[in-house]
């Protein structure tokens, strides 16, 4: 397995929602900047990986977690519905998507809201994270690729990744 | 959110850059990362919570930038002044012979916050080391760790021994030279004790004192006293004399031997349970199928004719809003039933179907009485 693997350099992530379910990356989308809001979907797969057996979960830990999260998503919205509740921006957003696979590509303002966001908060990285996203995550080049263009080490590129991720979750939490 | 304060903000960087590294480690094939990945995943909701919210970010950096406003050549150029006008190549190549390459301002300011976040992920690589940065370390020696409610953590200690909290539980652990000792402070544990002879591992309530050298076994601190079950192994149980345990130290100290000779040891078994009552007295009995005390570590909750009282007791304890039961008699009824500690539905189904009961579901909670 030394084959490099680029697809999965710009987006694991990426692949991994096409996989399973763009309802998920909405769902979390908003919960992006308001992180609490995220804690019933987290309390209820956290519940289901414990009863999963190690062994199945180790082999594709990524695509187990993300199924199990999509699952819970769409139980959430079935009981939403059985429940009396009077209205839920949630359930007023998911009953206008029937039909998910009909309308691929299209935009829903969540994730459109999380990306214009995300493209302010990447002025008030350093510049240097600034360079590392822009090469790996826009231009899609492998971390070898971005590092002989910025000048920087493999080593170095994949630790500004980790970083500039975990510095943007912090800015968009902290921006109203 | 708003800005947070200090520490606020440390901690939740903390957690952001744990699951940004997890995230990244997950990219190439590595042997054992899944397996860390996973028994991470399984510590804390949280950190569920805080992979799933960063793989939605990641996945939205696909399309940062989508206009293209921003200039690579421009940000190279602020990191390698003096290579501004050469071709990239050539930067490349400087960069692979370790060349000392000069810094802008800006990689400088970059590189003292690097410092701290490097600090804080180096203690991410020992996640046993990790885990005890949550507790709290009193000036005693005492280590606390705590759950919340719905909340399960797995711990390992220093000696090699797991423990396994269950919801809303607390203990405190000290290790000295000779003893090793847990104070069950509330809730339910099962621990999984590392073999060591010359050091004694011991398990104490305000009820029971349990001793153990390696071993497997759960104490679970009920209302009305503290139940043991032993999965593996034996160990011994005796009641927690108000003169020998009260004080959260005395239970430490001394041997079993320095006890006093009326308190009563007795030796448990595998598949043995032993409840010990306020009063001390100790009652043992065989249980059939003893990894059923342990369900709770699959969130599983087995109840084998048991009242209405303790089925609902237990559901509780895994719920922020508790079910309450209302009116006499209620509490008295039986059922027997396998169910998932997650779905109270589950429970309000079969009750609801219970043609004695009325189950009352409002925003305020659920409410059960007899009709």
């Amino acid at each position: 397995m030394l084959v490099e693997r680029t697809e999965t350099s710009s987006s694991l992530a990426g692949s991994a929602f096409r996989d399973h379910s763009r309802e998920l990356h909405r769902f979390l989308a908003r919960r992006v900047t308001r992180v609490e809001d995220a804690d019933d979907l987290a309390q209820e797969v956290f519940a289901r990986l414990l009863r999963v057996r190690n062994v199945e979960l180790i082999r594709n830990p990524l695509s187990y977690l993300l199924g199990i999260a999509a699952h819970v998503i769409r139980e959430f919205r079935q009981r939403k519905q059985h429940d009396r509740i009077l209205y839920d921006s949630d359930l007023a957003a998911e009953l206008c998507d029937n039909g998910d696979d009909a309308r691929q590509g299209v935009d829903f303002p969540e994730q459109l809201e999380l990306r214009q966001r995300l493209d302010k908060a990447l002025d008030q990285l350093p510049e240097a994270h600034q360079l590392v996203l822009l090469l790996v995550k826009r231009d899609g080049l492998s971390y070898a690729e971005a590092a002989a263009a910025a000048g920087l080490s493999i080593h170095t590129i994949e630790k500004y990744v980790v970083e500039a991720r975990a510095r943007l979750r912090i800015i968009l939490a902290e921006t109203p | 959110m708003t800005s947070m304060d200090p520490k606020t903000r440390q901690l939740e960087t903390l957690h952001a850059q744990q699951a940004s590294a997890w995230l990244e480690s997950l990219r190439r094939p590595n042997p054992g990362a899944e397996a860390r990945f996973v028994s991470w995943l399984k510590e804390s909701p949280r950190n569920v919570r805080d992979f799933l919210i960063m793989l939605s970010l990641d996945h939205a950096l696909s399309e940062i930038d989508a206009d293209r406003v921003r200039n690579i050549e421009i940000l190279v150029a602020q990191a390698h002044p003096r290579r501004a006008l050469q071709p990239l190549r050539d930067g490349a190549r400087a960069a692979d012979s370790g060349a000392p390459r000069q810094p802008s301002l800006a990689a400088l300011a970059a590189r003292s916050s690097r410092r701290r976040l490097c600090a804080v992920a180096a203690g991410l690589l020992v996640t046993a080391v990790g885990a005890w940065a949550w507790v709290v370390h009193t000036r005693s020696g005492w280590t606390q760790f705590e759950t919340a409610t719905g909340e399960q953590r797995t711990f390992e200690l220093p000696d090699g021994s797991v423990v396994y909290l269950n919801t809303h539980s607390h203990v405190a652990i000290r290790f000295t030279a000779h003893t090793r000792e847990v104070r069950l402070l509330d809730g339910e544990a099962l621990f999984r004790v590392h073999h060591d002879t010359s050091r004694p591992f011991r398990v104490s309530t305000d009820d029971a004192v349990v001793q153990a050298v390696g071993t497997q076994f759960d104490v679970y601190r009920r209302e009305d006293g503290t139940v043991i079950s032993v999965i593996e192994g034996r160990v011994n149980v005796m009641p927690a004399l108000p003169s020998t345990v009260s004080a959260p130290a005395s239970a430490s100290e001394g041997s079993s031997a320095a006890l006093p000779q009326k308190t009563p040891s007795r030796m448990l078994a595998a598949s043995q349970e032993a409840r010990v009552s306020h009063a001390g007295s100790v009652s043992i009995r065989e249980v059939n199928n003893v990894t059923d005390s342990v369900a709770w570590r699959e969130r599983r909750l087995i109840f084998n004719d048991q009242t209405l009282g303790q089925i609902v007791g237990e559901f509780n304890r895994y719920r922020s809003n508790p079910i309450r039961l209302e009116g006499l008699g209620v509490s008295a009824r039986t059922y027997t039933g396998v169910f998932d500690a997650d779905d109270a539905d589950s429970l309000i189904e079969v009750l609801a179907r219970d043609p004695a009961l009325i189950v009352d579901q409002s925003p305020a909670g659920i409410v059960v009485r007899l009709k």
